[in-house]
């Protein structure tokens, strides 16, 4: 079984993936069961670089369960002053 | 050893006072409220001339300590009624412990609209004639003109003049651009005292004195060296805070139409990532400014118009929010706009965001109309009836607009997370003695870390650690950013100690960040409470605790109880 997923990459981490598409994200198929940590691992994308992972309205864990069809949103890892 | 220079602006006099022992070897934040503390009648009108105005260099400012030149402005608050410290990067603060200034004290009140001058010379008193009424930006080009570009200017508009209460103080950068400190209407406290400005000029002078210089040097190297390898940093340098716009939204917190919704549509407009777009087109922007000399990280930025013309520098997260989302705008070269008219007449973008965002609930402008936003903002330098309710910020304004959702604590607004959905947050809001300030304890969730913001349990242990934490920084006089990889890195917090203890040539307690800390807390507590402050004004307005936000459905539910224990250290 497999689930599709887009992944949104925000601030810096859009930079290191390329051609990146700031309007549609990247559309994945993937194993049943990923994680947002699977996802990262496989962009290349260390998990201390994260500031935020989010269904686009509340914050996900790094092993939780992504579900067909969802949107994870991944933010470089910042803070606000 | 650096000492206080105590000015009586009544007699035109001054006295460069040894810190006493109660003050001394504390700098920013813990030094402000400890003179404030000690020297302040607590019930006090804040516009009285018994009110003392202060300026307080940080533990570690005039040194090379990466980003150590936060200037601390510190008085009794016109704002919330209770003690205030709002501080802002310039260069300033880098400047007063070249001139043997630990901190500076304004006593009394002059007879005239008056500029003060510090240098090698001691105190000049000279008339402000020529710049009453200007705005900022005018002043510092005026005084740029008269006393050169090596000075520091700290200034108020003329919403300090006309002494409102969210009245905030400009201070310039190396490169003359306007840093504020803008909460709590320390700006109406310069204008009760009559200064228009004071000059800082620091030509002639030798370095601060550093006892153990190898001890030192060794500090400063690792400590750049950290924070330089720090992820958050690269992100800093390329967006600065805007980049949190998209981040906060996706988390359902970015305060929409007056903190009625968690999202806004036109996130994306607003956003780090679209202005990042726009000022790689447009000339003259800069996407990493440095707002002070030794900043390692340039967080800030030059916004310009397609010409290339400077709108505003810097153009913040806050801001952004306060302006634009929370009034349901949407249109980046208007909040820039209006960001300019809050530097130039001098006000808090925030209070004065927060508070449009009332008037426009309240029926005096349309929602989302940006153009009537900013003549309404424009409106308190001409001290219109309208323009004089927006100026005192956005209790005043809600009260006068009879509306019963005043996003306050203790007098002053929210910053730009909800507290529904970050509750650590809303906890630092609610039992700060500063008012609603996030830069006092920010506590935004990692996904590697176990905290959950929008649970009702654990709130008050990481508020409390973190207001601790931040009320050091705020005394080190160190920028937010550069502090913050320590949280993350505990050796990183050593180098910070390492540093301080070379420059005094002492050894320090490991705790010694939590003792200094705690030492500005308590000050501040204690003055509260005399000022009249009691636990029921450590909490939210009522409508945080009753109205979901919108999408999560999320409403502040920390107990009562847990609020208490915040600040039981
Ligand atoms: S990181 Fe930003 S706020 Fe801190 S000193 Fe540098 S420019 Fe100023």
């Amino acid at each position: 079984m497999t689930v599709q997923l887009t992944v949104r990459l925000f601030g810096t981490l859009s930079l290191r993936v390329t051609d990146y598409n700031h309007k549609t994200g990247i559309a994945i198929e993937v194993p049943d069961g990923v994680t947002p940590e699977d996802i990262l691992k496989h962009l290349r994308i260390p998990m201390t670089h994260i500031g935020l992972i989010s269904d686009g309205n509340r914050p996900l864990k790094h092993d939780n369960i992504l579900t067909d069809g969802m949107t994870v949103h991944v933010f470089s890892l910042i803070s606000g002053g | 050893m650096l000492k206080l220079l105590r000015i009586d602006l009544g007699k035109q006099s001054y006295v460069f006072e040894k810190l006493s022992p109660e003050y001394a070897k504390l700098g920013g934040r813990a030094l402000s409220s400890q003179i404030i503390n000690r020297e302040v009648p607590p019930t006090v009108d804040a516009l009285d001339p018994r009110n003392k105005l202060i300026f307080a260099a940080g533990i570690l400012a005039g040194t090379n300590f990466p980003n150590s030149g936060r200037l601390s402005v510190g008085a009794k608050s016109p704002l919330t009624g209770g003690i205030k410290e709002a501080n802002a990067g310039g260069s300033a603060a880098q400047k007063m412990p070249k001139l043997g200034i630990q901190a500076i004290v304004l006593e009394g009140c002059a007879d005239k609209l008056t500029t003060l001058k510090i240098d090698t010379q001691g105190v000049t008193f000279m008339q402000a004639n020529s710049i009453k009424g200007m705005g900022n930006y005018q002043v510092i080009e005026n005084l740029k003109q008269e006393h050169g570009d090596k000075v520091a200017i700290i200034s108020i508009g003329p919403a300090g003049e006309k002494k409102l209460k969210a009245a905030s103080v400009s201070v310039t950068s190396p490169d003359f651009h306007i840093r504020m400190a803008a909460r709590g209407g320390m700006g109406a406290v310069m204008g009760s005292k009559n200064i228009k400005a004071v000059i800082i000029d620091d030509q002639g002078t030798k370095g601060v004195k550093i006892r153990d210089k190898e001890a030192f040097k060794s500090a400063v190297s690792k400590f750049t060296k950290g924070v330089l390898a720090y992820p958050m940093i690269e992100a800093l340098k390329v967006f600065g805070t805007p980049v949190l716009v998209n981040m906060i939204n996706a988390l359902g917190c970015l305060p929409t139409r007056n903190y009625s919704i968690g999202q806004f549509d036109g996130a994306h407009k607003i956003s780090g990532e679209y202005i990042a777009g726009l000022m790689a087109d447009r000339p003259n922007s800069v996407s990493d400014h440095k707002c002070m000399a030794g900043c390692i990280i340039g967080c800030s930025n030059i916004f310009t118009d397609e010409k290339g013309e400077v709108i505003v520098s810097g153009l913040e997260y806050e801001s952004i929010v306060l302006t634009g989302s929370n009034c349901m705008i949407d249109d980046i070269d208007t909040i820039a706009k209006i960001n300019r008219a809050c530097n130039d007449i001098g006000v808090d973008t925030m209070d004065v965001g927060a508070a449009i965002a009332l008037a426009m609930e309240g029926g005096l402008l349309k929602m989302g109309d940006g153009n009537a936003a900013l003549s309404l903002v424009k409106e308190i330098g001409s001290g219109s009836k309208n323009g004089l309710m927006l100026g005192n910020g956005c209790k005043t304004t809600g009260e006068k607009l009879g509306s019963k959702r005043i996003p306050h604590v203790k007098g002053q607004s929210l910053a730009a997370y909800d507290p529904r959905g970050l509750k650590g947050t809303g906890t630092t809001y609610a039992t700060s003695a500063m008012g609603a300030d996030h830069t006092v304890g920010n506590a935004i969730p990692n996904p590697l870390s176990q905290y959950d913001p929008s649970s009702s349990q654990g709130q008050w242990q990481i508020s409390s650690f973190l207001q601790i934490y931040h009320a050091a920084i705020d005394s080190l006089g160190l920028c937010l950013f550069a502090s913050l990889p320590a949280l993350d890195f505990a050796d990183l917090q050593g180098h910070v100690v390492q540093g301080v203890a070379a420059l005094y040539g002492e050894s320090l307690d490991k705790d010694y960040i939590k003792q200094l800390g705690i030492s500005a807390l308590k000050a501040e507590r204690d003055f509260n409470t005399r000022a009249g402050f009691t636990k029921e004004d450590d909490r939210l307005p009522l409508f945080f605790k009753e109205e979901p936000l919108l999408p999560s459905g999320n409403v502040f539910d920390v107990s009562d109880e847990d609020l208490d224990k915040v600040n039981a250290f």
